[in-house]
């Protein structure tokens, strides 16, 4: 179904972006299967003040940049400064997968594929998938999320809360100057589709993590669908920061 | 509830928390503890605090010109101002936030930088100096890559040893 050696065109350089935070059981066999799906591609590690080593996990791996925060970031800050060393160098496109092991980098593969100008591909799970690899606070969000984005901008997002996606260059410098601290998905999401980014879904398999504890717990998952309502509604009355849509 | 029913323990009570509030936010000033604009929000408050408890017919006369009559008014209308300083205070807070999640991108930037600077030298004035064949970058001379063939050194700055 994937081609896993599939040839990038040339000059058309990758970065896979994966934020970690207390991620050292698992970021070891992360980076292994990005290196084997993505061979060619720049593998940013974005340590996010980790406790538990898994900067020097990381950097075990010769060629793998392993970004340091000083400080907590949160997931969107941390996002945010793999994008801007990226970008940086000069990278094109980029893949922004987890570093708990949930997100296959070989499905990347088939993400880039419909990756085209103004888009952002977005890994989605299928409904079933969803079930098996969720709790029911997130079952529940989830479902609201797709409900208010089908309301609010009629789109289909399949899995807003997903971290999996692939965008270009265009998108990845509207990241860098601005882009959600906390609950960064959703809300990058509406301010996307609102300056006219097209969202393209593209289901995929996911694994339920393989160490480490979820960031959304039953009472952080609360806290999160109030505090990402309020980001989803207030981006209808502030000034979009990724600019206004071009009729075409 | 009126104002002239102040007892005098009250008073006294009252004269020490502004003594005290005054005498930290001094403190505090004199020390460069708090910025000159709180201090200049803070300082007409202890300043306050302490008039109107040497001074309580102030207190009556302020009240009468206002027409604030009511206890449960007046505590409403302090509630109100402490609400505008504490979403005064929010503000600043969100923007610090903002300014402290730069900075830590910006040194985290310059880290990366600078190890891959510091690396660099090493390759250079190490036995292989001069070598041509590039180091392993991030780009690995794999069978697939398109590029490759035709520039065998990653055109990457930095990044690259």
């Amino acid at each position: 179904m994937i081609d896993k050696h599939a040839t990038p065109p040339a000059g058309d350089k990758i970065a896979v972006i994966i934020p970690a935070r207390n991620e050292a059981a698992s970021i070891p066999s992360v980076i292994r299967d990005v290196r084997e799906h993505l061979p060619h591609a720049l593998i940013v590690i974005v340590d996010d003040d980790s406790r538990d080593g898994t900067a020097e996990a990381a950097e075990t791996f010769p060629q793998v940049t392993v970004l340091r925060s000083p400080i907590c970031l949160g997931i969107g800050g941390a996002v945010q400064l793999g994008i801007k060393y990226a970008l940086s160098l000069g990278i094109a496109r980029f893949v922004r997968m987890d570093g708990d092991g949930q997100h296959h980098a070989g499905h990347a593969v088939a993400m880039l594929a419909n990756l085209g100008p103004r888009t952002l591909v977005q890994g989605s799970r299928s409904p079933q998938q969803f079930a098996a690899t969720s709790n029911w606070v997130r079952k529940f969000g989830s479902l609201y999320f797709q409900m208010l984005f089908r309301f609010w901008t009629s789109r289909r997002i399949p899995d807003p809360t997903s971290g999996f996606m692939c965008f270009g260059k265009d998108i990845a410098a509207k990241f860098a100057t601005s882009y959600p601290t906390d609950f960064p998905e959703i809300e990058s999401l509406v301010l996307l589709i609102r300056s006219g980014h097209a969202i393209i879904p593209v289901t995929v398999p996911m694994e339920a993590r393989r160490a480490g504890s979820s960031s959304i717990g039953p009472m952080r998952g609360l806290v999160y669908m109030l505090s990402v309502s309020l980001a989803f509604f207030s981006s209808f009355l502030k000034r979009n920061p990724y600019g206004i849509a071009h009729a075409s | 509830m009126h104002l002239e029913s102040i007892q005098p323990s009250a008073r006294i009570f009252f004269g020490l928390c502004s003594l005290a509030l005054l005498a930290i936010i001094l403190s505090m000033i004199r020390k460069n503890a708090i910025k000159e604009k709180y201090a200049l929000l803070w300082l007409p408050l202890g300043f306050g605090f302490m008039a109107m408890s040497l001074f309580p017919d102030l207190l009556l006369e302020f009240s009468a010109r206002v027409h604030l009559h009511y206890m449960t008014v007046a505590v409403l209308v302090v509630i109100m101002v402490f609400t505008n300083i504490q979403l005064y205070f929010t503000i600043g807070m969100s923007q610090l936030r903002e300014d402290v999640k730069k900075l830590s991108q910006e040194i985290a930037l310059l880290r990366i930088k600078a190890d891959q600077a510091a690396t660099e030298t090493v390759h250079r004035s190490g036995p292989e100096a001069g070598r041509s064949d590039p180091a392993p970058g991030w780009v690995p001379a794999g069978p697939g890559i398109a590029g490759a063939a035709a520039a065998p050194r990653p055109n990457l700055p930095a990044n690259a040893p």
